[in-house]
């Protein structure tokens, strides 16, 4: 796939760029009102656990957004599996945008 | 996922007199532990119903059933509860782990259900997995002494395996 006269496939992410691909899958689902404008959103964000901004339906959608925008950036099929990630507490769940955007850029290497 | 022991009833109990839980809930649970235990007696040997606890890195955070499981027909029921809140964004993502189960090893035909009017999120959860609804009954159930209508809702096999994007959503099931 071609975007811009640049090639996307195999495309190994840092967290930057990972981090500009939740923030534009965000941006989309609050342009088709599939979820609700994010206030301050940014690397603290928390998108999973206590204070998460996102209910159940919007987190699935927000999940299977990250995962299609994925494949499609990167040109390999990527799933996100949520107990993989890192430092994530299942006595206080606390995943953010950041700790996901980590997560993401080492899925894609 | 692990298949329902007696030993987690308390934490079930628990999970089942929340505010949240018992608004979405078809029934509500009002009573003893030992009435729990009687209550996981008559499902345990029952092979219309399986029950597993949903865990999180060895965390328990919910439950997810079959019910009504119909072999001659091949279809059932499906149902769960998220328990511990701060996992309760995880609600829809659980469902289609089970709908592979059913659907891909289990090969069943169709999953039908009953969905309280009120429930909205899950009405919607039910949409985006594929569900249509089919019908409702009007005053079906006396809830908090106010009748209330019940949704009647299917998810059929091919409806399912079409969405692709749910393929990879897999569990292992005791």
């Amino acid at each position: 796939m071609k975007q811009n006269g640049i090639n996307f496939k195999n495309i190994k992410m840092n967290n930057n760029e990972a981090y500009e691909l939740i923030d534009g899958v965000v941006k989309n689902l609050v342009a088709s009102d599939a979820i609700n404008t994010i206030d301050g959103f940014d690397e603290q964000t928390i998108v999973l656990g206590n204070g998460s901004v996102l209910d159940s339906i919007s987190f699935i959608t927000f999940i299977t957004d990250i995962e299609d925008k994925l494949q499609e950036v990167t040109g390999k099929e990527l799933y996100l599996v949520l107990n993989e990630i890192n430092n994530f507490n299942v006595d206080n769940p606390n995943l953010t945008v950041g700790g996901l955007a980590t997560y993401l850029a080492t899925l894609s290497k | 996922m692990i298949a329902l022991k007696k030993d987690h009833m308390e934490l079930l109990l628990k999970w089942r007199k929340q505010a949240r839980v018992k608004d979405a809930m078809l029934t509500e649970v009002n009573h003893s532990l030992e009435k729990q235990f009687e209550w996981y007696n008559s499902i345990r040997n029952d092979p219309s119903k399986k029950y597993w606890l949903i865990t999180f890195e060895e965390k328990p955070i919910g439950v997810i059933n079959l019910s009504e499981i119909d072999q001659v027909n091949n279809k059932c029921s499906a149902g769960f509860l998220i328990g511990e809140e701060s996992f309760s964004s995880l609600g829809a993502i659980v469902l289609p782990a089970l709908y592979n189960y059913i659907f891909k090893k289990r090969g069943f035909l169709k999953v039908y259900g009953s969905v309280v009017s009120s429930n909205k999120t899950i009405l919607k959860i039910h949409e985006i997995h594929g569900y249509r609804q089919i019908g409702y009954y009007e005053k079906h159930i006396l809830k908090n002494n106010e009748y209330i209508d019940i949704i009647l809702v299917e998810l059929m096999a091919e409806n399912w395996l079409s969405k692709k994007k749910f393929a990879s959503y897999e569990a292992e099931w005791d």
